[in-house]
């Protein structure tokens, strides 16, 4: 897993790169803990993320709480079909919204 | 440390099958994940199937090393790929588990009290087409399949 991260503004834009499993939530917790206390709202973008699971999942839930005690979102850009699935059968689509299109 | 028993069997044609044993550890089941999935797409199945292959298989092994507590005996691993489907085989030896009477999460909760574990058993019954279950000589005997023929898109 390889990350960018766009943190100038009130918001901030994660781009993920590779398989979100166990070794990969590794890679993004710090990250996505750090940012979702520190900003308004955080932007994933998952296009290149190419395998979740439901660890990877956890750490998103819990950005998306922490962001959303603070009024605001957590948003998931431009997963892949399987990706997507994924977030809505665990019934997280209101959590975890999805985007698509939308350039970071 | 070697993380996996590298028995790799990879065969095409009709019915490619790939096999393997592995340990139940982080960095076992993240190279068999990775694996799987090479073996899929070179086969030439779609990003759904391959995606939730992989996926049951890291979610039942995963459930294996942290609350079976034998993430130090290799599980046997087969993956065959079938025209209209992908079908899976775990074989382990840990105590009696049947991941088809794992409880739900609690999914219709308030967005604060929502879990943020307890998904992937749910999401491996959830997207399997088929989930069968045996005990067998002191083994638990999983054997699932993904349905293929959604067509790939999204990036």
């Amino acid at each position: 897993m390889q990350i960018a991260i766009d943190d100038a503004g009130a918001t901030a834009t994660i781009t993920m790169v590779g398989r979100l499993d166990i070794a990969g939530a590794e890679v993004v917790a710090l990250p996505l803990a750090t940012l979702s206390g520190s900003k308004s709202g955080l932007f994933v973008d998952m296009a290149g993320v190419t395998f979740v699971a439901s660890i990877g999942l956890r750490h998103l839930v819990s950005a998306a709480k922490a962001v959303g005690r603070k009024g605001g979102r957590l948003v998931i850009r431009n997963p892949n079909v399987a990706v997507a699935e994924v977030i809505t059968t665990s019934g997280l689509s209101d959590l975890l919204r999805i985007e698509r299109g939308g350039a970071s | 440390m070697q993380a996996t028993r590298a028995k790799v069997a990879a065969m095409t044609g009709p019915q490619a099958r790939f096999e393997k044993n592995t340990l139940a550890t982080p960095e076992a089941i993240s190279e068999l994940t990775e694996e799987v999935m090479a073996f899929l797409h070179a086969q030439g199945v779609e990003v759904r199937a391959t995606h939730h292959t992989a996926l049951v298989l890291n979610e039942v092994l995963t459930n294996l090393g942290t609350h079976g507590g034998c993430a130090d005996r290799p599980a046997r691993i087969a993956v065959i790929v079938e025209p209209d489907r992908v079908t899976g085989e775990i074989v382990d030896n840990g105590p009696p588990f049947d991941p088809r009477h794992a409880p739900d999460p609690i999914l219709d909760a308030a967005v604060d009290d929502r879990p943020v574990g307890g998904l992937g058993l749910y999401l491996v019954r959830k997207l399997s087409s088929s989930l069968e279950y045996a005990r067998r000589n002191d083994e638990n005997c999983l054997t699932f399949a993904i349905s293929r023929g959604t067509p790939d898109q999204g990036a």
